[in-house]
């Protein structure tokens, strides 16, 4: 291989990997102190930089009214916006509140279904980060008979 | 550990249910005294494309339970299921859609 092609490519590939790179942020790899964070609202501002959301029909969250075992409450959460970044489940009553975050892309379709643990009762808030970097909010109040935290 | 899914194809939505063998430990059990062991990253990949990233923590219930569905899927097509924990252990499994 000739000098100046070798060369070429190595520029080829540094151009790539940085691609790569930029295609790979997340709220974990840019934001880690999130999912330390002890209350619902630092969490919110150090995954996303601020406290301020919109309080709308955009972010849907499903949850039961009242969970017999929080050890695994079913929740499924989900966006009618088109474009949206990302999705934060913040959990209020549990001892680290970010609880999961996705990174959404093309194709995927924004509605996810898992289970969580609820220590106590309280708030459990889904936050949609529109196209724009804006928050959307929903909120649903969870009552927890059995605490769900060990193990 | 081990990976068991569901995933069927209708009108080129692909819809996976997943779930993962995993303790999802926060460490908090018997006054904090245990190991934290839990999944930190999953993804389901589709031609080399993500179609489903998901960072978990240990508020995620044992042996995790996750529905998601996918558009511009078709029946035999293969998808990857890859994992990793906070302690570096990782497990990824091919499935083919049905």
């Amino acid at each position: 291989m000739k000098r100046r092609n070798f060369l070429g490519l190595g520029f080829a590939t540094m151009a790539v990997t940085a691609l790569q790179t930029v295609g790979s942020a997340s709220i974990f790899s840019q934001h880690p102190k999130a999912f330390m964070a002890t209350s619902g609202d630092a969490a919110l501002k150090d995954a996303y930089g601020t406290t301020s959301v919109i309080k709308d029909d955009k972010a849907k969250l499903k949850l039961p009214d009242i969970a017999e075992n929080g050890g695994a409450v079913p929740v499924t959460v989900s966006t009618s916006l088109d474009n949206a970044k990302s999705m934060t489940l913040i959990i209020d009553g549990n001892p680290h509140p970010l609880a999961v975050t996705w990174e959404l892309s093309e194709g995927t379709i924004p509605k996810f279904s898992t289970r969580i643990k609820m220590r106590k009762t309280g708030n459990v808030r889904l936050v949609v980060e529109d196209a724009n970097g804006k928050l959307h909010v929903a909120t649903k109040q969870v009552k927890v008979t059995v605490g769900g935290c060990g193990g | 550990m081990g990976i068991k899914a569901i995933a069927k194809v209708k009108h080129d939505i692909a819809t996976v249910k997943l779930l993962v063998k995993h303790p999802m430990a926060s460490g908090k059990i018997g006054g904090g005294k245990g190991e934290a062991k839990y999944i930190n990253h999953l993804t389901v990949k589709h031609g080399g494309r993500v179609v489903y990233d998901m960072y978990p923590t240990s508020a995620v219930s044992k042996n995790p339970y996750i529905k998601f569905a996918f558009k511009g899927a078709k029946k035999g097509d293969t998808i990857t299921v890859w994992w990793q924990d906070n302690t570096g252990k990782s497990e990824k499994k091919d499935i083919k859609l049905k």
